[in-house]
């Protein structure tokens, strides 16, 4: 598939802010993260970043010229979220440095700002899509969608590391379940939207549900919802499988999601 | 003042042969399986009776283009002095974003080259006084380049079938539509 | 040798009324800072341009300027000096330079081991020269002659320098021969019964028309340069009336079409004439002193044509046949101009007849701007020198024989005394064009050896046992007319011939030299000669007047182009007409010899049975000529396989929709292909479009009948083919 590495580049952007976010938020919380598993966190997001900028190169014709990209941010929304994103990896680095320093107080201000520059990243990667010649990605749902998938991935990922090394035991568990329950009435609204809409948001639509993809989405959407939801209910189901099952489970449904945003586009 | 270059397509005249189409992809020397003008069929219902209906278009030089607005490297410059959307292909990265972004799917992905390619309208040309390859070589003069801030020619439209509405980018091309004829059908 | 030439020349200039829209002056800016100019950026290198000649069997036989850049032709377009061509070519045209650089052009000679297998070697020239000399003297010696050869060559390249296949043949004995022409000899003869021979207007009178018949034509299609002018008459007032049993590109352009029932155009135009004899629209003094047999024509009309009966007949409302009959007769010039299509049924010369009919009753014939146009051949008269060497001394026999090209397969297959042992096929791909391929085929099972001469590896050269590579029109030299317009071309050599490739003339030399050296004498065609040389041989007194040129040296020095004096250009403006009694003949004797009514008659139209009751209509197609250009991969990227176009009634009816595969069947055979509905076709017809199509393995000639037109033996040997009375049934596959 063409967009494949679009696909690769989107969700893990989105899972590493997320991710990101989550262990600033527990660490400027709590204070119970080990250095180790701190550090181990952050460089796994800077690892998955370098990948994520690696992956988003394969879609360029030349990418070798990849840099030239941020010249034109005054106006295009792929030039600010190469720029953003850029500096979101690059502050994470700082980051890491500062867990290996140990530097709690630096991490917890740097942290804010790399925060705030990836969920501008990502709002730049969101708005690159929402363009009228595809109108099936011309809506705020976009932004949505990403977003949720940042919520989705991003904390279940840091739980489920957490859970590993056995250190911090947070309930992660009623956020998903929230997310998942947004994420369904958002996906309700715009498949309702391309229903309504121009013939190419019909059209999508209509690819969308004849496509495997689709199906298979929702199923793992539903298990998911299940195991998190009595994750939730029952604390004996917060543990490393269950974080594990439900991150890989809604890894493959969010990917599948992404493949279906790219296969399905209708142009104008 | 300024010029507003655009193209005006008769579609009275054309007859759908793709001559431009070949004619633009010769002079170029563009890969086989790119177009930097198209010719394309239009509902046969167009003017009431069945008739066999074609429209050929190329970029629209767009008063808005949402390719420069798509491209991160800045290769997109609409040219001041007459309104040309021109690409840059030294400068091109070959991301595609402008072929997603504009309604139109203009730019089109050279394979060999692995950038992006699009009618210029053939704006060197242009500039030592000659017309575009696609103007000069219709069997029909079915293609003209009209000054849009000079003559506002009447009768014609800038919406047709498969055109994607004008109001996103404010493509400048206009089009004459053809005229009904009398027609005896069979029962 | 064409070095001479090429500097002195100019790169042509554009439009210059772009200059006159913008305002002088106001253009010449430059390129705004760090835009890199398109098509500037290749401009280091040494630009020539040549002028060439499109050769195809086309109305158009465009005039052609190339350009070469380090010896590579980097564009193809049309010659300004020419004003039918205008300085533009047709889609078609301006694909060749991707004809001559296509990946798939065949580079070597190549010898097939079984034929259809694929299992081709790569051998030299030497090698095929050697196996096909020595397999023509085997014959010769079997047989005691060499009737046992057949060539099979057409209008795949028209160059008067391809004449040389025929010649070589010629030069080595008698031989057999695919004669007779697919294309239009019915409507020919009834031209040459008429009027002596087939003559027409020179096409860029249209603008000078107040009036526009096209009777079966699809010149949108088939001839764009006549279409600009038609188009140009239309804009400035000339009404433009399309009949057509299908609405086509240029019925699509028509101020009014009349949509006709296949094969009755000639009850049509009967029609028409009893309505102008009634109300007396016709001119009485033309009919009287320029025409034999006007009174029999007029009791044959009033006995027996009715506008009840033609509207019946045709399914064209009374009040439109007679308002349609007024408008023809009372403007002048009008102008008819009769389609090959019209002419491709069982009864298609007799309607040709009954057209002539029309035009001469009104004396639209004879008038600039008028005429009843259809095809013609006064600007053909060179010497074709490459014909002219004769048999070799002591050749037994005394002409060669002739086989039907329109039945060729069952023809060759029925040849005796001597049989056919090997073929020689030129300029033809007659697998993908001939009716029933599938006894082409079998013809061909029954040869020793099938030689091919092609540019590409179609169905025909598949089929073949040696192929030898041949060049395009770009890589040689030659001369061309066209059997429409007047213009005469120069074709000079652009560049040399790609990988191993020969022109057909080249070919017959090499041969004869083989030929000369395995058994001396053999063979009288020269073996060596400079192609400049030979085109000019092609220049006689005649020609140097007519187009006023001397050479063809002076004709590529002076624009590649000339047209012929205008004296010609007006059919029949003289009334001399070349039929026995010198007028134009209502009642021609010469018909009721090759066995017709010697009147323009109306013969009943062939009629569909039970079980095969759709019509199947094979016209050509916009993205090629027979089995030329569409396999090209820039048209392939326009369309890339064959459909059948048919009524979205008729596809209700078989639950077929857009796109669903149908497979069309009858007698012949079958074959599969998707639909495309359109209310363009009639709902009892359906339009499947003429073409060799890359990588696909059907043609629509799959079930075309080698059903014969009614006339054609007269002025072309051969009845024609009746195409359009092919009868089908279908089913959604």
């Amino acid at each position: 598939m063409h967009d494949l590495p679009l696909v690769v580049f989107t969700i893990l952007s989105q899972l590493i802010l997320g991710g990101f976010v989550t262990l600033w938020w527990i660490d400027r919380k709590k204070t119970r993260i080990s250095r180790k598993t701190g550090l181990l966190i952050s460089i796994s997001f800077l690892i998955l970043g370098g990948v994520s900028l690696l992956v988003s190169m394969l879609h360029l014709g030349q990418p070798f010229f990849a840099y030239r990209a941020i010249l034109n941010f005054g106006v295009s929304w792929l030039s600010r979220e190469v720029t953003f994103y850029g500096a979101f990896v690059g502050l994470i680095l700082a980051y890491t440095w500062f867990w290996y320093k140990d530097d709690r107080a630096k991490r917890s201000t740097i942290g804010w700002i790399t925060s705030s520059i990836g969920v501008v990243a990502i709002f730049s990667s969101a708005k690159i899509y929402m363009i009228p010649a595809i109108p099936a990605w011309d809506g705020v749902s976009t932004l949505f969608a990403f977003f949720l998938t940042s919520i989705l991935l991003g904390p279940l990922f840091v739980a489920a590391i957490l859970a590993i090394r056995g250190e911090v035991n947070i309930n992660i568990s009623g956020l998903s379940v929230l997310t998942l329950a947004v994420t369904a009435v958002v996906m309700a609204g715009y498949f309702s939207s391309l229903l309504a809409g121009l013939p190419e948001a019909v059209e999508t639509a209509r690819l969308t549900f004849n496509h495997i993809f689709f199906w298979i989405r929702l199923v793992t959407f539903a298990a998911a919802f299940t195991i998190l939801f009595l994750s939730y209910k029952n604390s004996k189901w917060q543990n490393v499988k269950i974080y594990s099952v439900a991150f890989a489970v809604l890894l493959i449904s969010e990917f599948l999601g992404r493949v279906l945003f790219y296969e399905t586009a209708i142009h104008l | 003042m300024a010029k507003k270059l655009g193209f005006l397509v008769n579609i009275e005249r054309c007859i759908g042969c793709h001559a431009c189409e070949i004619s633009c992809k010769s002079f170029y020397q563009l890969e086989p399986s790119m177009r930097r003008r198209t010719v394309r069929e239009l509902p046969e219902d167009l003017v009431g009776s069945p008739v066999r209906a074609f429209v050929s278009t190329a970029c629209n030089h767009c008063d808005e283009p949402a390719c420069q607005k798509a491209c991160p490297v800045g290769a997109y410059t609409k040219r001041d002095e007459d309104g040309i959307v021109v690409h840059n292909q030294e400068l091109c990265i070959g991301c595609q974003m402008c072929g997603k972004a504009c309604p139109y799917g203009v730019p089109q992905y050279n394979p060999v080259k692995k950038k992006m390619d699009k009618c210029s309208m053939c704006y060197d040309r242009l500039d030592v006084g000659e017309s575009p390859i696609c103007v000069s070589k219709c069997p029909m003069e079915a293609i003209e380049i009209v000054d849009y801030n000079e003559v506002q020619p009447s009768g014609t439209v800038s919406l047709v079938p498969t055109f994607a509405d004008p109001s996103i980018t404010h493509p400048t091309t206009q089009f004459i539509l053809p005229k009904p004829g009398k027609q005896f059908r069979r029962a | 040798m064409l070095a001479d030439n090429v500097s002195r020349r100019t790169f042509l200039k554009g439009s210059a009324a772009l200059s006159t829209l913008l305002g002088l002056g106001a253009i010449g800016s430059k390129a705004t800072n760090g835009l890199v100019p398109t098509a500037a950026a290749k401009s280091n290198s040494q630009k020539q341009q040549f002028f060439n000649a499109c050769p195809r069997n086309c109305y158009d036989t465009c005039s052609i300027v190339t350009t070469v850049e380090d010896g590579r032709i980097t564009f193809v377009t049309g010659n300004e000096n020419n004003h039918y061509t205008k300085g533009r070519l047709c889609v078609k045209g301006n694909t060749y330079p991707r004809i001559v650089y296509s990946p798939d052009r065949i580079k070597y000679p190549m010898r097939q081991k079984g034929r259809g297998s694929g299992n081709w070697e790569r051998i030299s020239w030497d090698e095929a020269y050697t196996i096909i000399a020595k397999k023509m003297l085997d014959i010769k010696k079997e047989y005691g002659n060499t009737l046992p050869i057949c060539l099979n060559k057409y209008s795949g390249n028209f160059n008067i320098l391809n004449y040389a296949t025929e010649g070589m043949l010629s030069s080595i004995g008698f031989t057999t021969r695919a004669q007779g022409t697919p294309c239009d000899p019915a409507g020919s003869d009834a031209q040459a019964f008429d009027m002596g021979t087939a003559y027409n207007n020179d096409p860029e009178q249209f603008m000078d028309a107040e009036y526009i018949i096209l009777w079966g034509a699809n010149p949108a299609w088939t001839s764009a340069h006549s279409m600009y002018f038609i188009e140009q008459a239309k804009e400035k007032g000339t009404k433009l009336v399309v009949i057509d049993p299908l609405i086509t590109q240029t019925a699509s352009k028509a101020d009014e079409y009349i949509q006709i029932k296949p094969s009755t155009d000639g009850a049509l135009a009967l029609g028409m004439i009893r309505y102008i004899m009634d109300q007396h629209l016709y001119d009485e003094e033309w009919v009287n002193n320029h025409a034999i047999g006007f009174h029999e024509f007029v009791s044959y009309v009033k006995k027996n044509i009715t506008v009840e009966w033609a509207a019946e007949k045709t399914g064209v409302p009374k009040p439109v046949i007679e308002r349609i009959a007024r408008e023809y007769a009372t403007s002048k010039p009008a102008n008819i101009w009769i389609g090959f299509g019209m002419q491709r049924h069982t009864n298609g010369g007799s309607m040709v007849r009954a057209i002539d009919a029309l035009a001469a009753l009104t004396s639209n014939i004879g008038k600039k701007g008028g005429g009843v146009n259809y095809i013609g051949g006064e600007t053909w008269g060179f010497n074709y020198h490459t014909m002219s060497f004769g048999a070799p001394e002591g050749t037994e026999g005394e002409a060669d024989r002739y086989v039907n090209m329109n039945n060729f397969g069952a023809q060759v297959l029925d040849a005796q005394d001597p049989p056919i042992k090997m073929m020689w096929i030129a300029c033809r791909n007659p697998i993908a064009q001939d009716p029933e391929p599938n006894v082409v085929k079998k013809a061909f099972d029954q040869m020793d050896l099938i030689v091919t001469a092609d540019l590409y590896m179609n169905q025909t050269v598949e089929y073949s046992d040696i192929v030898l590579p041949v060049t395009t029109p770009f890589e040689t030299v030659g001369i061309n007319v066209s059997y429409w317009h007047y213009w005469m071309n120069a074709n000079e050599q652009a560049i040399k011939p790609l990988y191993e490739t020969k022109s057909d003339l080249e070919i017959a030399m090499g041969l004869s030299k083989k030929l000369n050296e395995l058994e001396a004498g053999s063979c009288t065609f020269p073996v060596s000669g400079n192609l400049v040389e030979w085109v000019e041989k092609e220049f006689n007194d005649d020609i140097r007047k007519l187009f006023g040129v001397k050479s063809w040296d002076e004709l590529r020095k002076n624009g590649g182009t000339v047209k012929a004096s205008e004296k010609v250009t007006v059919a029949w403006e003289d009334l001399k007409f070349r039929t026995p009694s010198g007028k134009y003949e209502f009642f021609s004797k010469k018909a009721v010899e090759y066995g017709h009514h010697p009147l323009p008659v109306f013969i009943e139209e062939y009629k569909a049975n039970n079980e095969y009751p759709i019509r199947c209509i094979s016209p050509h197609w916009k993205l090629g000529i027979h089995s030329q250009f569409q396999h090209i991969d820039w048209l392939g990227a326009i369309q890339d396989h064959p459909f059948v176009e048919m009524h979205p009634d008729l596809a209700k009816k078989y639950s077929i929709r857009e796109n669903d595969m149908v497979n069309v069947r009858n007698e012949a055979g079958y074959l599969t292909l998707p639909a495309k509905l359109t209310k363009t076709v009639p709902v009892d017809t359906v339009v499947m479009y003429e073409g060799w199509w890359k990588d696909v393995h059907y043609t629509e000639n799959f079930n075309v009948k080698a059903l014969p037109s009614d006339m054609g033996d007269y002025s072309k040997g051969q009845r024609g083919i009746a195409f359009h009375d092919n009868f089908v049934k279908i089913e959604k596959a």
